[in-house]
């Protein structure tokens, strides 16, 4: 399937969304973010940025449904299919559990799914060779660099077969050239599995290479400020088109000009 | 190796290095071992020399000498291996039921804050009491048996892992309750095995094994009291004032106890083996 027209298509449902949401860490404390709208698409990727701290982590653990919302309405609208699970999360620091070699980490995913031992065991070989990780089943995490522990941590997010990833600035803590390779593998596991992935980071750059769309976050408490779709066209040509500059231009004003790297 | 395979060097200066760095290390182990033969050399030369010049009340003090002798007296009058077993048996009860205890309530007090509130000046009142204070309810409640020195025994483990055990649990990294959370697994039990007691083993495990050496001490001093076993044998010497054979039981509890910490620590090795070395 070509997923460029896919993406052209534009009635796609909703599968995942949050209306006039606020949230905040206790109940004297100023909210987080407040009157919160916003929305994600059957096989669409989003992109969350905004400045440190603005709270695009908690939107994306309200999301995930880790924080109870203080107001407003979560929609999860995405059937329930025997053996998977409807969403799925990345951390930013991959999180693998260090008593569980690679294989064990991504079984647990999915050891409540009522899978065979069988089926799990091909489940885990399926997205070791997604993420191109297949030799290191048997390994520590102790054992794994920085980008090979977060392909691990992809690669137990899609055991469950999700529907629908939130992915916390995966890429945040690798090196720049891992961090591309890890950008392309992405894309070519999104597309493959049509994933609706909302992918929270604070660079502009990364955000608008990935991304159908962009969302801004901003203000305190914050709200999303800004929506700006992006061409899938110029994937692949982003330091030359302009088109392309431009809307990192307008996402970089949105967040008042600041903490935006790349620009 | 897998380092090894990485950097690109030719196989026969990898197996050289290698080889260096083993017959270095060899060396460091000699040398160790060599020092710590010395030490044990020279503890017993003065040991003799305290002997030999009385600096010890007369008779209270064994020749070093005579610990052999005094060794094979025991095993041929039939005393020693009873005793042992006698011991091993108050030893395994108290030490399992003081550290099953100790893990379970432990585990409990950090994770439920209901419990742990209840628990905690209850703690600072029976904390403080030593194990042997309660050799008197011992004797009253089992009378002078295997389970009066099993329940001594178990007090003094119990508060050894409790305590490791409530603070290794608290230390888990509440970041993996989350991931246990993201992925559906909120179930009490499943969250303990799968999560708690994994990342808490590290430090539950330094309590066991603190426990296995924290019974040795309370056992003896319970079979003082006359229950069978290796304490009550080393008070019987004592009073015929064989002090050599003491000095046996004393050799013999350090043996077991060495046998036993390296088993365990094979085991922790086993059990932890996913940290990096």
């Amino acid at each position: 399937m070509n997923p460029q027209t896919v993406k052209e298509q534009p009635a796609r449902p909703i599968v995942l969304g949050v209306e006039n949401a606020s949230y905040s860490y206790r109940k004297d404390a100023a909210p987080v973010f407040s009157g919160l709208d916003l929305s994600l698409r059957a096989g669409e990727f989003v992109s969350l940025v905004g400045g440190s701290g603005v709270g695009k982590s908690t939107v994306l653990r309200c999301l995930a449904g880790l924080l109870p919302l203080d107001g407003g309405r979560l929609h999860l609208d995405v059937e329930q299919v025997e053996g998977s699970r409807r969403r799925s999360v990345v951390f930013q620091d991959s999180r693998l559990l260090p008593w569980r070699t690679v294989g064990e980490n991504i079984a647990y995913g999915i050891e409540g799914l009522g899978l065979s031992k069988g089926e799990r065991s091909d489940r885990i070989d399926e997205v070791l060779s997604l993420v191109n990780m297949l030799g290191y089943r048997d390994r520590w995490p102790s054992d794994l660099s920085g980008g090979q522990s977060q392909r691990v941590g992809i690669a137990r997010a899609l055991a469950v077969r999700p529907k629908i990833v939130l992915m916390d600035e995966p890429f945040s803590a690798v090196d720049a050239l891992t961090r591309r390779h890890l950008q392309e593998e992405l894309l070519g596991i999104w597309s493959e599995r049509e994933l609706a992935v909302l992918f929270v980071t604070h660079d502009i750059r990364e955000a608008t290479y990935l991304s159908d769309r962009v969302l801004v976050m901003s203000g305190s408490p914050a709200m999303v400020v800004h929506d700006e779709p992006m061409g899938r066209r110029s994937r692949n040509r982003i330091h030359e088109d302009k088109a392309q500059e431009a809307a990192a231009g307008r996402i970089s004003a949105a967040m008042g000009g600041t903490d935006g790297e790349g620009i | 190796m897998k380092r090894m395979a990485l950097i690109n060097v030719p196989a026969d200066k990898t197996a050289g290095r290698e080889s260096s760095i083993q017959a270095g290390d060899l060396l460091i182990h000699a040398r160790r071992i060599g020092l710590g033969l010395a030490g044990v050399i020279v503890f017993v030369g003065i040991w003799k020399l305290a002997f030999d010049f009385d600096w010890a009340p007369r008779g209270t003090l064994p020749d070093p000498s005579a610990i052999f002798p005094a060794l094979r007296g025991e095993i041929e009058s039939g005393r020693l291996f009873p005793a042992v077993g006698s011991s091993l048996i108050h030893y395994a009860w108290g030490l399992s039921m003081g550290t099953g205890l100790g893990l379970v309530v432990g585990l409990l007090a950090a994770v439920n804050r209901v419990f742990d509130d209840m628990q905690r000046l209850l703690a600072r009142i029976l904390r403080p009491i030593p194990p042997l204070a309660w050799v008197v309810f011992a004797i009253a409640w089992f009378q002078v048996s295997h389970a009066g020195a099993a329940f001594v025994i178990s007090i003094g483990v119990f508060w050894v892992n409790y305590f490791a055990t409530y603070s290794a649990v608290r230390n888990v990294d509440p970041r993996f309750y989350e991931l246990a959370r993201a992925f559906g697994r909120n179930r009490f039990i499943d969250v303990t095995f799968a999560i708690t007691l994994p990342g808490a083993a590290s430090g539950i495990l330094a309590g066991v094994r603190t426990g296995v050496g924290q019974a040795w001490m309370t056992l003896i001093a319970a079979e003082l009291l006359g229950v069978p076993g290796i304490g009550q044998e080393m008070n019987a010497a004592a009073g015929v004032g064989a002090y050599d054979a003491v000095v046996v039981y004393m050799l013999i509890i350090s043996l077991i106890y060495g046998l036993m910490d390296f088993a365990f620590s094979l085991g922790e090795g086993w059990l932890l083996r996913w940290r990096p070395a």
